[in-house]
């Protein structure tokens, strides 16, 4: 069965035909620059990974470079000052607390080896962040 | 009571400097790649966003199309 459809404003219906299909023409230009910049993005994307990387290998080179005592450990070589003790009444003796019962130590728990396996990117990331975390809490 | 200064030999200064030389430069490349890929994703906003209108448009001259041919 064939319908007929009356259009009043023909004109106009084209038009807005038209122009959908220019909008459509839009639409997929836009697809393509959005991949062209989605491309250069994942360009500049890998350069600034290796460049990270590069600076990771960099800083370890500081590190090698640098001495490897903490200020702490520096300290020690320091000359200790005398501590001023004014001289007081002579204080109480302690009192001598009954002995405490020896604390039962728990037999350590048994460590299930796991076979070693490879370690992934993230996961030797993770480590070397705990690693200087560790370090910066003993600072 | 100030604590006094401490002196720390290094033995390769000159490593070191070129070292520290080296990561400052690092540094300023990864900003200047920061800031392009920033520029970029601010681009790729504005595509989508441009999309976005376009597609909006299209919709609503449907709407309008499908009024003109099958509305009576």
């Amino acid at each position: 069965m064939t319908y007929f459809i009356r259009i009043s404003d023909t004109a106009e219906v084209r038009r807005m035909i038209l122009e959908s299909s220019k909008d459509l023409l839009h639409v997929l230009k836009g697809y393509h620059d959005i991949l062209e910049t989605r491309e250069r993005k994942k360009e500049t994307t890998e350069e600034l990974r290796n460049t990270l990387a590069e600076l990771g290998v960099l800083v370890g080179r500081l590190e090698k470079l640098l001495p490897q005592q903490s200020l702490k450990e520096v300290e020690r070589f320091l000359p200790k000052r005398k501590k001023i003790v004014l001289k007081k009444a002579e204080r109480p003796k302690a009192m001598k607390l009954p002995s405490a019962k020896p604390v039962e130590r728990q037999a350590p728990e048994k460590v299930i080896e796991k076979p070693a396996r490879p370690m992934s990117e993230l996961e030797r990331l993770e480590r070397a962040l705990a690693n200087i975390e560790e370090r910066l809490g003993q600072l | 009571m100030e604590q006094p200064p401490i002196f720390v030999k290094i033995d390769q200064y000159k490593e070191l400097s070129k070292t520290l030389a080296a990561v400052d430069q690092k540094l300023k490349e990864a900003s200047v790649l920061l800031a392009e890929l920033q520029r970029l994703k601010a681009e790729e906003d504005g595509q989508l966003a441009a999309w976005q209108a376009s597609l909006d448009e299209v919709k609503a001259r449907a709407a309008e199309l499908h009024n003109a041919l099958f509305t009576k």
